[in-house]
C-alpha cells in the first residue's frame, strides 16, 4: 500500500517547523506572538554571557509559600440611549499554602467588589446608587459609544488592579508568586517583598532581533533565557524578566509551556534566577487539566482563579438582581 | 461532640443535576470534621423570614477532587506514583442525607440551602422525636455519637412492648456478640425503666438457652472488666451494670427415671441460692405438641383423629375403655398407652365398634411409645406439668430454659409446647404480668419464609399479630431475616441490624438502605447495631455495651461440670441448697437403704420450693412406699413396624 504523504511526515524533516495536534490547540489568540506590541530594540540582558537556552537545574523544591491572583466577571445588564451598563464582581486574593493543601484565605487577605458601572449622566443614576453600588466613570454624552464602552471596561479592570496592588501592599512575609507583572510589587519606600510574577500571554514581542527571538521560541522543556530587563512605560516600575519553557510537545504550538517570568529588579533576584526558575519547574505538578491553559497555568493560580469564581455572583443571582 | 453545643460543618448544597428533595439533602462538610454515616446534623436556613431547621442522618458519604478525568491525574504525575507534588489537589467530602424531622412540619418542601451543623444531645433527641416521649415513655437502646459523648437514644415504651405497636426483631451473624448482648442489654433497659418509672408496666421475661453457656450465667458477676467508654454508656442510659437478678434457671431431666438435670448449670458453687429447676411435659402437653414430636408429615388425618378420640375421652375427660369395669383418665403417658391397648385388643378382636383402623391405633400407640425412648428427660414421670408455666411470671423476673443439652427434635419439642403454652395463658390473660418478652432466637428455623405452615410458625403469627394486646412481646432473632417468614418479621414494630454478612444484605428485603449503609452494617463492629423504630424517621446506629454478667464461655470455664455423681450424691446435694438442719438432713440420708428410690427423692426434692424444710421432705419420703419407676418398652418393634 502506498504511504499517505502528510504534512507532519513532510515536516518532521525540519524540526523547527511544528505541525499542530488536530484541535488541540484553543483559537488563533493563543499561537500569535506579540500581536499588540513589538519593542522597538532588544532589551539588555542583566545576566552575564550571550543570549542563550540556560538548562534549569533545579533544587527539586520549591520555595512559594504564598500565590496571588485577581478575577473579574462583567456581564452588559442594560443600557442608557445605546451606552452600555455593565454589572462587574472584581476580586483577588493572596492564598498561602500550608503543608500542600491551600488554605482559604481570610478576610484580611481577599477583596471583592460588586457593582454597577455606569457613565455619570445615565439618568436615574442617583436613585440607582441608593439600592446598588454605582462606579459611575465621567464620560462625555457626545464621545462615540465604543469609547464610553472601552472606558467602562478598563475601569472594571482598574477595580481589579487596584485590589490586586492593595493585596501586594500588604503582603509581608512568606515567598509570593503572582499571576502576572509586578507592575504594582514596588511598595512606596521603593523596596519590595519576596514577589515573583507569571506572565502567560505574549502580547509584547521582547525580542524583536530574529535570532534573539528565536533563542525564545526554540527553548526546550526545563530551559530559560538569561535575566533580562524589559522595557517599560514611564509609569511602570523596572523589572527583571526571563522566558522559561515549563512544557513542549512537538505537536504543539511554539508558545506551548513558555511563560515570562518577572522578578524586581534586584541582584538578589538576579543572583537566584535559576533557583526560582527551578521552583517554577517544580510547580508543574499537580497540572491544571482540565483547563486548557495548563501548559502555562501553575496549579496554585488556578485554584484561586476557582476560588474567586466561586465567589462570583451566579447567573440566578444577576437575574435575582435585575428583577 | 459536645453535649449542647452544634459545631458548625458544612453547607447544604443543591444543584440541578442533584436537587435536595423533602426527604433527601447534601452537603459539602471540611474534611476533618468528624461525620460520616450514621451521623445526625441540623440544617439552619431562613425562607422568606421564616427560620427552618431541618434534622438528617448521613446515609451515603462521597470525596472528590478537581480531576475531570484520571488521565489528567496520570498525566500530571508523569506516570509516576512516587512524586509528591508541592500542592496537592483540593477535595471535597460530600455527604447525602435523609431527613429525620423538620420544624416546622408543614409545608414538607424541599431542604433549603442553609447551614449545616453538627447535632447536639438535644438535636439527637429533637431529631428522633425522644424528647417528647422519654421522661415517661423511654427505653434506652444504646447511644448514638462517638465515645466521648455518647447520647442516649430512647425506643418509645408503647411502641416495643406494646400495645401501640411492639415486638423486635434482630438480625445478625451468628457468634458476632450481636443478637444475644444486646437483647440482654435491652432487657436491663426495660426492667430498669419498669423499676424506676411510675405507672410503667411490670415485665418478666423467657429466654430459651439454645446453645453453650451464654443465657446461664446472668445473675453472676462478670469477669470481665467492662471499658469505661461502655460503662458511660450504661451511666447515660440510666442503667445500672450489674448482673440480672430474680433469675430463674430451668432444664430438663437427663432421664426421668435418674432425676438427674441435663444442664451445664450444676453443682454447688454456681447454684448457690439460685439452684436449676426442672422442667418437664405433662401427658396434655403431649397431645397438644403431638404433630412436633411425630412430624407432621407421619400425623394423616385417621391417626391426628385417633389422637383427638383419645385427649377428648382420656385425657381431659374420664371414659371408659373397652373391657374396663371403670371410668379412667389418663394421667401419665403409660396410663394412655395401656388404654390404647385395650382399644386396640377390642378392635382386633372384632368385639363392638373400634374408633378407629386397628393398623391406625396400632401406629398411634408405636409412636406414643417411642415419645418415652426419645424424649426420656422431657416427659413427666406422673404426667403432670413441670416449669415455669406452671406458675404466674413474677415482675422483673428473668426465666432461662435450658435446651442446650437437648438434640434437634427435643429443642423442638420444648420450643414449641413452651409457645402454645404462652399464647394459651396470654389468651387467659394469665402471664401474671403486664408485659412478657419471649425472646426466640432461630427464626430461620422456627419461622422459616416459603415453609409449610406447622404449629410452631402459626403460633408465632399468631403472637406477632395479637401478642402487643395481650402482653405478649416477641423479641425475634435470626441471622437471615430474608428467610424468616413475612408476617412474624412484619409485625415487628422495631428492628435491630447487628453485623450482616454481604450475601444476605443483597436480598431485595434490604433495598431500603444506601450502598453506604449496607456495607457500613457489613463491616459493623461488635457492640453496635442500627436500629429501626416507628419513632425514627431513619434507622439510626447506636452502640450498647457487653452485658454485666458472667459470660457462658466464662462460666463454664469457671463452673466446670463436676464428674458424674451418684444419685444419693446428688440428693444430699439439693437438699443442702434447701432449708433444714444440715447435719439432720446427713443423719435422714445415711440411715436410708442403698435400694430406696434416691430418684424419686431428687424428684421430689426438685418441685419443692427452696425455702421448704428438705429435712422433713425426707423424713415424709423414708414413711411413704414409692414404688420403683422402670423406664417403659416398646410396645410394638419398629422392625415389624407396618407405618415404619
Amino acid at each position: 500500500m502506498q504511504q499517505r504523504i502528510t504534512l507532519r511526515k513532510i515536516a518532521s524533516e525540519f524540526p523547527a517547523f511544528r505541525v499542530y495536534q488536530p484541535g488541540a490547540y484553543r483559537g488563533e489568540e493563543g499561537m500569535r506572538f506579540a500581536p499588540e506590541d513589538v519593542d522597538a530594540e532588544d532589551p539588555p540582558l542583566v545576566e552575564p554571557g550571550e543570549m542563550r537556552a540556560i538548562p534549569v537545574a533545579g533544587s527539586g523544591g520549591t520555595g512559594f509559600t504564598h500565590f496571588m491572583d485577581g478575577a473579574q466577571r462583567s456581564v452588559p445588564v442594560g443600557d442608557h440611549l445605546g451606552f452600555p451598563v455593565y454589572l462587574a464582581h472584581t476580586s483577588a486574593a493572596i492564598v498561602e499554602r500550608v503543608n500542600r493543601s491551600m488554605v482559604s484565605p481570610s478576610p484580611d487577605w481577599r477583596m471583592e467588589k460588586f457593582a454597577l458601572y455606569m457613565p455619570t449622566f445615565v439618568e436615574g443614576r442617583a436613585e440607582i446608587a441608593k439600592a446598588f453600588e454605582v462606579m459611575a466613570v465621567s464620560g462625555d454624552p457626545e464621545a462615540p459609544i465604543e469609547k464610553v464602552r472601552n472606558d467602562l471596561i478598563k475601569k472594571i479592570s482598574d477595580v481589579r488592579n487596584d485590589q490586586e496592588t492593595r493585596l501586594l501592599q500588604r503582603f509581608d512575609h512568606g515567598v509570593l508568586l503572582t499571576d502576572g507583572n509586578l507592575t504594582n510589587a514596588k511598595r512606596e519606600d521603593g523596596s519590595y517583598k519576596f514577589v515573583v510574577g507569571v506572565i502567560k500571554s505574549h502580547a509584547t514581542q521582547h525580542f524583536r532581533s530574529r535570532e534573539r527571538a528565536m533563542v525564545v521560541l526554540g527553548l526546550r522543556a526545563g530551559e530559560r533565557t538569561p535575566v533580562f530587563k524589559p522595557k517599560v512605560s514611564k509609569n511602570q516600575a523596572d523589572v527583571y524578566s526571563f522566558y522559561l519553557r515549563l512544557h513542549a510537545r512537538p505537536d504543539k504550538s511554539s508558545l506551548y509551556g513558555l511563560i515570562r517570568v518577572e522578578m524586581p529588579p534586584e541582584t538578589e533576584y538576579l543572583n537566584r534566577a535559576d533557583e526560582i526558575a527551578g521552583w517554577l519547574l517544580h510547580e508543574r505538578m499537580p497540572t491544571s487539566l482540565p483547563d486548557l491553559r495548563h501548559d502555562k497555568l501553575l496549579y496554585p493560580i488556578r485554584w484561586i482563579e476557582e476560588y474567586l469564581r466561586a465567589l462570583q455572583p451566579t447567573d440566578g443571582r444577576i437575574a435575582q438582581l435585575l428583577g | 461532640m459536645e453535649a449542647n453545643i452544634s459545631k458548625e460543618i458544612g453547607r447544604v448544597i443543591g444543584t440541578e443535576r442533584k436537587p435536595s428533595t423533602a426527604y433527601t439533602f447534601q452537603f459539602w462538610a471540611r474534611p476533618r470534621e468528624r461525620i460520616g454515616i450514621g451521623s445526625i446534623v441540623r440544617v439552619e436556613a431562613t425562607v422568606d423570614d421564616a427560620q427552618v431547621t431541618v434534622y438528617g442522618i448521613v446515609v451515603e458519604a462521597f470525596a472528590f477532587n478537581d480531576l475531570e478525568s484520571p488521565l489528567h491525574e496520570f498525566l500530571s504525575m508523569g506516570g509516576d506514583a512516587t512524586i509528591t507534588p508541592p500542592t496537592m489537589r483540593e477535595d471535597i467530602r460530600m455527604f447525602q442525607a435523609a431527613v429525620l424531622r423538620r420544624e416546622p412540619e408543614e409545608p414538607v418542601g424541599a431542604v433549603p440551602i442553609g447551614r449545616v451543623y453538627l447535632a447536639s444531645e438535644d438535636d439527637v433527641q429533637k431529631a428522633l422525636r425522644t424528647n417528647e416521649f422519654r421522661q415517661q415513655f423511654g427505653i434506652a437502646c444504646g447511644c448514638y455519637g462517638g465515645k466521648e459523648n455518647p447520647v442516649p437514644v430512647h425506643l418509645h415504651r408503647d411502641f416495643l412492648l406494646g400495645s401501640e405497636a411492639g415486638h423486635l426483631n434482630i438480625t445478625g451473624t451468628s457468634g458476632l456478640a450481636a443478637k444475644t448482648s444486646y437483647i440482654l442489654f435491652l432487657l436491663k433497659s426495660i426492667f430498669t425503666h419498669s423499676q424506676s418509672t411510675p405507672g410503667a408496666p411490670t415485665v418478666a421475661t423467657l429466654l430459651f438457652n439454645t446453645k453453650g453457656g451464654d443465657l446461664l450465667y446472668l445473675d453472676k458477676e462478670p469477669e470481665h472488666i467492662i471499658p469505661p467508654d461502655q460503662l458511660e454508656i450504661y451511666r447515660r442510659c440510666g442503667i445500672e451494670a450489674k448482673p440480672f437478678e430474680n433469675v430463674e434457671y430451668y432444664a430438663p431431666y437427663k432421664l426421668v427415671a435418674e432425676g438427674e438435670l441435663n444442664t451445664v448449670r450444676f453443682g454447688a458453687e454456681v447454684e448457690a441460692g439460685n439452684p436449676t429447676r426442672p422442667f418437664a411435659f405433662g401427658l396434655q402437653d403431649i397431645m397438644d405438641n403431638f404433630e412436633v414430636l411425630v412430624g407432621r408429615e407421619d400425623l394423616d388425618a385417621k391417626a391426628s383423629g385417633y389422637l383427638g378420640h383419645l385427649k377428648d375421652k382420656y385425657v381431659m375427660a374420664e371414659g371408659r375403655p373397652p373391657g374396663a369395669s371403670a371410668d379412667r383418665k389418663a394421667k401419665t403417658l403409660g396410663d394412655l398407652l395401656e388404654i390404647i391397648k385395650l382399644e386396640l385388643r377390642q378392635a382386633d378382636g372384632g368385639e363392638g365398634k373400634a374408633v378407629q383402623h386397628p393398623l391406625t391405633m396400632r401406629k398411634v400407640l408405636n409412636r406414643l411409645n417411642n415419645l418415652q425412648h426419645r424424649y426420656s428427660g422431657l416427659i413427666s414421670h406422673d404426667g403432670q406439668t413441670l416449669g415455669p408455666l406452671s406458675k404466674r411470671f413474677e415482675p422483673g423476673s428473668v426465666v432461662v430454659v435450658d435446651v442446650s443439652q437437648l438434640h434437634s427434635d427435643a429443642k423442638d419439642l420444648v420450643f414449641s409446647a413452651f409457645i402454645s403454652q404462652i399464647q394459651d395463658l396470654m389468651e387467659d390473660r394469665k402471664l401474671g404480668v403486664d408485659r412478657l418478652i419471649v425472646v426466640v432466637d432461630e427464626l430461620n428455623k422456627y419461622a422459616p419464609s416459603g415453609g409449610g405452615e406447622t404449629y410452631v410458625l402459626s403460633a408465632l403469627k399468631d403472637i406477632s399479630a395479637r401478642g402487643r394486646y395481650m402482653g405478649l412481646t416477641l423479641f425475634g432473632a435470626q441471622q437471615f431475616r430474608s428467610r424468616v417468614d413475612k408476617e412474624v418479621v412484619g409485625n415487628s414494630a422495631s428492628h435491630a441490624f447487628g453485623h450482616i454478612e454481604a450475601e444476605e444484605l443483597a436480598q431485595p428485603g434490604y433495598s431500603y438502605f444506601t450502598p453506604a449503609v449496607k456495607e457500613k452494617l457489613a463491616t459493623l463492629p461488635t457492640g453496635e447495631v442500627l436500629i429501626k423504630h416507628p419513632h425514627f424517621a431513619q434507622p439510626i446506629f447506636v452502640r450498647f455495651p457487653i452485658p454485666p454478667c458472667l459470660r457462658g464461655s466464662d462460666g463454664l470455664r469457671k463452673y466446670p461440670r463436676a464428674a458424674d455423681r451418684s444419685l444419693r450424691e446428688l440428693v444430699a446435694e439439693r437438699a443442702r441448697q434447701m432449708r433444714g438442719n444440715p447435719n439432720e438432713i446427713a443423719d435422714l440420708l445415711s440411715k436410708m437403704a442403698e435400694d430406696n428410690d434416691m430418684a424419686n427423692l431428687l424428684r421430689e426434692l426438685h418441685r419443692a420450693p427452696l425455702d421448704a424444710d428438705a429435712a422433713a421432705i425426707i423424713r415424709q419420703y423414708g414413711k411413704v412406699s414409692v414404688a420403683p419407676r422402670t423406664e417403659p418398652r416398646a410396645v410394638v418393634d419398629d422392625d415389624v413396624d407396618p407405618f415404619a
